[in-house]
């Protein structure tokens, strides 16, 4: 999605970042997604949040390395009937939520779906984690904590589990990501041998000078995307 | 010589003396000595320091070290100026690790390691540390021993760093100093300055005590001609050299050189007092250089008609034209220049061998030591591939439009733009309809040949253009349109290719490129693909027709694209999952992963699709007009038997029941399914338009609610369809089919009446969030009508899609159009390059390319970066370098002609790969064969040279004026005959190697230890190198005197 990023890019240049992460928040229907979006973009937490429709966006900007970093997180229909909507966007997504609910274990049965999903329309380098939500209701839990930790080592993620409503791991999940997400730049600086960057986030600019590997960053500086990228606009 | 310096290094006394006079250095001649010495001492050559360090390299050989040099600029009075180098060999190993140091830093630098002596004398440092004062004085200086030491009789010089004299050839010699003329300064050309320069050369080793050999090159530079002079322990080598452009018929053998030799040596001597050894290699041409130039024309001549895929001709048609099913790959003309096998005979006695122009006792056969020289020409080839490539770069730059291009009246340069293009899309747009009746007869035609479409299609292609001014001829365009579309022919041309394609799935290692590949952003996942196909076609025309060709060909493809939609005909080969071509119930959305292009087309085809079912629609329900009457309404209703004529039903659109669920209102009815729009398909940047038109919302709540709206539209089209074929749901009946989740089950006590027992009753409930009053899914419903899809809104517009496919179609640019096609052109690319590692079983030398490859044009084509492309082109180079060369190579060693039996195959393949993999690093590559003519190598040598010889001979025999004149000439002229039929042609890759019976250079190396110039002086080393071929014939002699008893 280098053509969409430059786009963005234009949006998003009044305001202060040096880059731009893209990360969307998936998971069965009710599971708590746009909970845990409003908990850590505007810390606020109600009952309950209108079904999302279709897809939605929240921006938090985070420090890294003295490096001003701009969320961009979206939030998804988790209805069956939205997949082909939502799936078109995660191609572009640096990294993913993917949410199952404690008390419900069909919504844990569909994480190895969700994980097929990402897997056939995302970038190969987006980061996942795995995240069990509403851990506040003990007394309802069907899904142990030690099955998630379990599924989780299976599939190669990180795993959470997170009360959008009392407040808890919701900022370390997302924090994680980014972490996640800067080490595998990282180690995609390192390969290509640029040892020149002194920057304190020299991976991370030396990726980007590569004409950013990395899936949805943006680089405010970086304009050589956007002279190629005039190809169509119909 | 006017000053005379004693040449014996005496003592002090001399010195002093000397001291005194430096300050005299007046003369240029006493200056220039002065330079040469200064720089003797600066190297640590002089006195027995270079000695030490020559013993310490003493291990060292020309096939295990590695030459280095040294240069500095000497200059002799005001203008004349000169070089003087030291060449020296350095242990490889010691210098790997230095050329890992040195080489990157080089690199980065990019200071030519001649003057970079730096590290160099680090090294030598290290050795003179290393190797402390052994007092050598009464044994020959090392270079004077060299001269006798058989190790490195005909050892290659070449090296990679260092382009080292053939004076280490020559002689023998490890280290050694050259002064020559710089480049612009006229050469030494009279004995007179090089006796000056000769004498400045004496005088400086007697005064620094250098024991190294120091040469002068003479006469002019191209005759490598050097004269030298070496002193040490009371002993002089004189290096002399003699160089005729013919050779004298008395000196072309054996006895004769041995007479020359015999008699530098010194009269004094007998016959019988000295034993000279002789070391002989004879060269033999076994495949001649190809020239170039005439070679060059002819093949490009013939280059349009050249390469057709032989597997493939089962039609006449085929031979015509140019093969447009694969892309070009491999070099134009052979990539060996020529094959040169060498053989020696080390150390054998004067007396004991005859060789003569009548009879040699030096048979090959009789050789154990054969060589196998290759030259390649890698670097001056032309390739295919990459060339075709580059061109197709070029194009990028082009802002050209098709139909400024190729427009209809042909003068389109110099004419107003803007107007012609309307002119052109209008002249289409009628075209296309008032030959709607033709196409409508034409549709029905369909089903009996496809070819009838494209003839169609060019039709109205004819009523468009000149066809006159076109580059490609209106055969060649069907022929390639048959091909990109066959249709009818679909199920053939798919076995067919299956079947090409077969070899490459096979094997493990292909399945990972396949995964690798596979995440390129190109077109469909195998190479035969629709826009695989027509890329392939554009990039051969446009080497042979240029941008025109290209222009052409699109319009063209964008003609039959429109044909199709006007025609609802599926555009075939866009889904590689035959399966999913065969599923004509869903819609398959335009892949995300894949280039844009191949998205627009998909797109096209969701169109195409979608108009498809419209029409069916329209047909079915004309059809159940007139059997209304005889349908009962069952519950099975198919997707079409919507019975919407008939008012008295009051649902509309069902899809199927949903499960056993009853209506809530109304538990005798059960909830169905309704038949719902598919969601709207996109391609990327469609997608990124949406996204970034809910971006720009911003990040408020009110925002969020803005986007729900903008997105609700298949909210309520679902809820319209649903209401319709549910007659009294209510919003909960919806929820349980559309989000079950948000209808939750509530514990509630209650207390029974009879029995005054709690009982926990569930009972169902919208959850919490579908309660919020005024929410989104409530307020959708509350304003959805019950309407069937049927009757609704088009979610999707596939008419406006399409012509806003159309439309980006015809508005690029030729440089646009090269640019959409890139990431296409390279999958194939890198494919073809894979299949050709893969036929000849190259991997393990192509594989990390290919790799590389692989990741770096992944980069590029997800990142849209046009301009990277050019450095893909190298990493294609070298592919097509390897494996030209191993065709070439192969079709040598390798063909039918070898009768290689299965024990010999493994060693004979990797004789073969190794010799690949020399010839790689450099240009010539020079082959050790083991236990020469008796090994398994030779012995398919001398299968292969000894039988063909045909037409090499007459111009063999020309180019060596007589000499050898064989008697076997005639009898093989009647063997040549019976073989011809054998020969086979291995694509342009010669394979005829020559005979090996007449020496195409004879070498001969000849030694001895002997005493001069006195029959009293001590023994001394004594060598003469002797070169004879048709061009020139050589004698570098080395003859030592002893200057202390004479």
């Amino acid at each position: 999605m280098a053509q969409g990023d430059s786009k963005w890019q234009k949006d998003a240049a009044d305001q202060n970042f040096d880059y731009m992460f893209k990360l969307l928040i998936i998971g069965n229907s009710s599971v708590g997604k746009t909970s845990i979006l409003f908990r850590y973009a505007d810390d606020s937490f109600t009952s309950a949040f209108v079904s999302t429709v279709g897809i939605d966006f929240k921006v938090k900007t985070v420090f890294r390395n003295d490096k001003r970093v701009k969320l961009q997180i979206w939030d998804t229909a988790g209805q069956e009937r939205y997949r082909t909507i939502t799936t078109a966007y995660y191609r572009g997504a640096m990294g993913f939520i993917l949410m199952y609910d404690i008390t419900n274990e069909e919504s844990f049965n569909a994480v190895q779906d969700w994980v097929t999903q990402i897997k056939t329309y995302s970038w190969d380098n987006a980061q996942v984690v795995l995240v069990g939500n509403k851990s506040d209701m003990q007394n309802e839990r069907v899904v142990a904590y030690e099955r998630g930790k379990q599924l989780a080592d299976h599939l190669g993620l990180e795993f959470f589990e997170t009360s959008a409503k009392e407040n808890i791991n919701v900022k370390q999940v997302f924090e994680r990501l980014v972490d996640i997400i800067c080490e595998k730049m990282a180690e995609g600086g390192e390969n290509e041998g640029t040892p020149n960057t002194s920057s304190n986030m020299g991976n991370l600019s030396s990726s980007n000078a590569r004409g950013g590997q990395i899936p949805g960053v943006t680089r405010l500086t970086d304009s050589s995307n956007s002279s190629s990228n005039q190809s169509c606009q119909c | 010589m006017s000053v005379n310096k004693p040449l014996e290094t005496e003592d002090a006394e001399d010195h002093e003396i000397f001291d005194i006079n430096d300050f005299t250095t007046a003369s240029d001649w006493e200056r220039f000595v002065v330079q040469i010495e200064e720089l003797i001492n600066e190297w640590k050559l002089n006195s027995n320091i270079s000695d030490n360090l020559i013993d310490g390299d003493r291990d060292i050989n020309f096939e295990n070290g590695e030459w280095q040099h040294k240069t500095e600029t000497l200059q002799f009075a005001e203008e004349i100026s000169f070089t003087l180098t030291y060449y020296y060999l350095t242990k490889k190993n010691e210098n790997d690790k230095n050329n890992l140091n040195n080489s990157k830093k080089d690199q980065v630098k990019n200071i030519s390691i001649d003057f970079d002596s730096s590290t160099n004398q680090s090294n030598n440092s290290q050795l003179e540390a290393d190797e402390n004062s052994v007092n050598l004085v009464n044994l020959p200086p090392k270079s004077m021993a060299d001269l006798l030491n058989k190790t490195n009789d005909f050892q290659n010089v070449t090296s990679s760093q260092t382009i080292t004299p053939s004076i280490a050839y020559w002689y023998g010699l490890c280290r050694f100093l050259v002064i020559s003329p710089t480049r612009n300064n006229s050469f030494i050309d009279t004995e007179s300055r090089a006796n000056v320069i000769l004498s400045s050369i004496s005088i400086a080793i007697n005064n620094t005590g250098c024991l190294i050999p120091i040469f002068v090159q003479v006469n002019s530079i191209n005759r490598d001609m050097y004269l030298g002079l070496c002193e040490g322990s009371a002993l002089k080598t004189h290096f002399q050299i003699v160089h005729f452009n013919y050779t004298p018929p008395q000196y072309s053998f054996l006895p004769g050189l041995l007479e020359i030799f015999k008699s530098k040596l010194g009269n004094h001597l007998t016959n019988s007092s000295f034993l000279i050894s002789v070391s002989v290699r004879f060269t033999y041409l076994i495949q001649e250089g190809t020239f170039l130039d005439s070679q060059q024309m002819n093949m490009k001549a013939s280059l349009d008609k050249s390469f057709q895929d032989l597997d493939l001709v089962d039609d006449r048609i085929d031979e015509i034209y140019p093969d447009i099913k694969n892309l070009s790959f491999g070099s134009i003309q052979d990539c060996v220049d020529s094959i040169y096998l060498s053989c020696i005979w080390s150390n054998l006695s004067e007396d004991i061998i005859v060789d003569s122009e009548s009879y040699s006792d030096l048979n090959p056969q009789h050789s154990n030591d054969w060589c196998i020289t290759l030259n390649n020409l890698l670097d001056k080839c032309e390739y295919q591939l990459t060339s075709s490539l580059y061109k197709y770069l070029d194009e990028l730059k082009r802002t050209i439009s098709v139909s400024q291009l190729i427009g209809p009246t042909g003068l389109s340069i110099n004419s107003n733009m803007d107007p012609q293009v309307e002119e052109l899309k209008n002249k289409s747009l009628q075209k296309l309809t008032s030959s709607s009746s033709a196409a409508r007869r034409l549709d029905k035609m369909y089903f009996v040949g496809s070819n009838i479409v494209e003839k169609a299609t060019s039709r109205m292609k004819a009523l468009n253009t000149s066809e006159n001014q076109l580059p490609i001829d209106k055969g060649f365009l069907d022929f390639i349109m048959d091909y990109l579309f066959p249709d009818a022919k679909l199920r053939q041309s798919k076995e067919t290719s299956k079947q090409n394609k077969n070899q490459i799935k096979d094997d493990l290692n292909s399945e990972k490129f396949l995964k690798k590949i596979s995440l390129l952003k190109s077109s469909s996942f195998s190479n035969d693909g629709l826009l695989n196909k027509f890329v392939i076609c554009l990039n051969l025309l446009n080497r042979i027709g240029q941008t025109a060709a290209i222009a052409q060909l699109w319009q063209e493809f964008i003609l039959e694209l429109r044909y199709r939609y006007e025609s609802a005909i599926i555009i075939p080969g866009l889904d590689n999952d035959p399966k999913k071509q065969n599923q004509d119930s869903s819609l398959i959305p335009p892949d995300l992963s894949r280039c844009l292009l191949h998205q627009k087309i998909q797109m096209l085809n969701c169109c195409i699709k979608k108009k498809q079912e419209r029409e069916l629609i329209e047909k079915e329900s004309a059809k159940k007009l007139d059997n209304e009457k005889q349908k009962n309404n069952s519950d099975e209703d198919e997707f079409f038997d919507c019975e919407d004529e008939q008012p008295i039903l009051p649902f509309e659109g069902r899809l199927k029941k949903f499960g056993d669920l009853t209506l809530l209102n109304k538990p005798s009815e059960y909830i169905y399914v309704p038949i719902t729009q598919e969601s709207t398909p996109m391609t990327e940047d469609m997608l990124e338009q949406h996204a970034s038109v809910l971006v720009n919302l911003g990040s408020s709540d009110d925002a969020s609610l803005l986007r729900a709206k903008i997105q609700s539209a298949s909210l309520l089209s679902d809820m319209q369809a649903f209401k319709a074929a549910n007659p009294e749901c209510v919003l909960e009946d919806f929820v349980r089919w559309y989000s079950p989740r948000d209808w939750v089950a509530v514990e509630e006590k209650q207390i029974d009446p009879e029995t005054n027992e709690e009982k926990i009753i569930k009972k169902y409930e919208l959850s919490h969030r579908m309660k919020i009053p005024g929410n989104m899914w409530v307020d959708v419903w509350n304003n959805a009508k019950p309407v069937p899809v049927r009757r609704q809104k088009r979610l999707f517009d596939d008419t406006k899609e399409a012509e806003k496919i159309f439309e980006w179609l015809n508005s690029l640019s030729i440089g646009q159009i090269v640019e959409q096609t890139l990431p296409i052109l390279f999958y194939s690319a890198i494919y073809t390059c894979y299949e050709e590692v893969f036929k000849l079983d190259l991997n393990f030398l192509a594989d990390p390319i290919i790799d590389l490859l692989i990741e770096k044009t992944i980069k590029i084509t997800r990142n849209n970066e046009t301009k990277k492309y050019h450095d893909l082109v190298n990493y294609v180079k070298s592919i097509e370098q390897i494996v030209s060369l191993m065709k070439s190579i192969n079709a040598k060693f390798m063909n039918k002609k070898a009768r290689i039996s299965s024990d010999e195959e493994p060693e004979v393949k990797q004789f073969v790969k190794k010799l690949l993999k020399h010839s790689l690093d450099q240009e010539s590559c020079e082959l050790k064969i083991e236990n020469g003519a008796h090994g398994t190598i030779g012995k398919l040598l001398s299968r292969l040279c000894v039988r063909n010889k045909i037409t090499h001979k007459s111009k063999y025999n020309r180019m060596q004026s007589n000499e050898y004149k064989s008697i076997k000439n005639s009898i093989d002229s009647i063997d040549d005959q019976d073989d011809n039929d054998e020969i086979e042609e291995m694509e342009n890759y010669t394979n005829l190697l020559l005979p090996y019976d007449k020496p195409f250079k004879r070498e001969y190396i000849l030694r001895s230890s002997v005493s001069r110039p006195a029959p009293y002086s001590r023994q001394s080393p004594q060598r003469m190198y002797c070169l004879i071929n048709n061009l020139e014939f050589r004698l570098a002699g080395a003859f030592t005197e002893d200057t202390m008893f004479f």
